[in-house]
């Protein structure tokens, strides 16, 4: 196997994965207009303003909220958001009690279709090794503070199931639109190394 | 199995580096293209997830943590795709030299 040869030099990963394309293809085992199409998909249609959607409708819709809470997946169904790497979500609701946070110790897992790929922190050894160990640290790294008297979370995803957190509703957002609400809602607060953002950050960011 | 991979609570990894709004999904062409060939030789059957995991895990610690992220998958498609015989070593040192004669010209 590869990594058996160490005398060898290691070549360039572009010339190794055309190999690997090239072979596959020649073997009829893959279709290339199908590469181009997968990485269309994960570059341009998913991401998190899906996952943004989401929480916006359970911010507006209580009942939606609970459904969600209960069998996320199912309730992801609802608003036609499933796929490959979500097929067992897990919805946890961030409240002024608890904090949630979700990595994945042993690689990347990651709930694709409400989020898309993860950042290349989330698959990172600092991230992955110390949010199980010191999560206010860590937090407080991304400009989190979360309070002593504020429990924290910490959820490890793995091949079945993939977590995501709901984010607490703003202050001084009633009676506004599912749109609007959406803006509030970073890939971070769904993680759960953000809280949504507030009306000023938001302002801030429109400047 | 104990797995450099398993590297929850572990010491020493230091800060974390965030990204940036404008970092994008893949940081290479090759990147994007090993995501997507590993993901359709698996829906294809060519191997299962598990197998793909293992050969991860069965990485040396020196050579999981001085490679990337996507470093490791490639390695694991040339591990389980050799392993579950979709192809032989020789042919892919062939397909990497023709590739690489092919990036000369």
């Amino acid at each position: 196997m590869s990594h058996d040869n160490h005398t060898a030099p290691p070549s360039d990963p572009a010339l190794r994965i055309k190999a690997i394309q090239t072979l596959l293809v020649e073997k009829g085992k893959l279709d290339p207009d199908a590469v181009d199409e997968m990485i269309d998909i994960f570059q341009n249609k998913l991401g998190p303003r899906i996952g943004a959607r989401v929480v916006a409708r359970a911010w507006m819709d209580p009942d939606y909220k609970a459904r969600l809470l209960t069998d996320g997946t199912a309730a992801l169904k609802e608003l036609d958001v499933s796929g490959l790497q979500g097929e067992h979500m897990h919805v946890l609701e961030n409240t002024p009690e608890v904090h949630n946070v979700v990595v994945c110790t042993l690689c990347s897992c990651y709930p694709w279709p409400v989020l898309g790929l993860p950042p290349v922190w989330y698959k990172s050894a600092p991230y992955r090794s110390r949010i199980v160990m010191e999560p206010r640290s860590v937090l407080a790294e991304f400009g989190l503070t979360i309070g002593d008297e504020r429990e924290i979370r910490v959820y490890d995803s793995n091949s079945e199931v993939r977590f995501m957190a709901l984010p607490m509703r703003p202050e001084g957002t009633e009676g506004w639109s599912e749109e609007q609400l959406a803006e509030l809602v970073t890939r971070d607060s769904m993680i759960g190394t953000a809280e949504a953002l507030t009306l000023a950050q938001l302002a801030e960011g429109q400047s | 199995m104990n797995s450099i991979a398993d590297i929850g609570g572990m010491h020493g990894f230091g800060p974390i580096e965030r990204d940036k709004p404008t970092d994008p999904i893949f940081a290479a062409p090759w990147e994007a293209n090993t995501f997507a060939v590993n993901i359709l030789a698996l829906a294809g059957g060519c191997f299962n997830i598990d197998a793909s995991r293992h050969s991860i895990e069965r990485m040396s610690a020196i050579d999981y943590l001085s490679t990337s992220y996507y470093e490791h998958w490639l390695h694991s498609l040339e591990d389980v795709l050799i392993a579950e015989g979709v192809f032989s070593a020789e042919e892919y040192a062939q397909a990497l030299a023709t590739v690489a004669n092919a990036e000369e010209k």
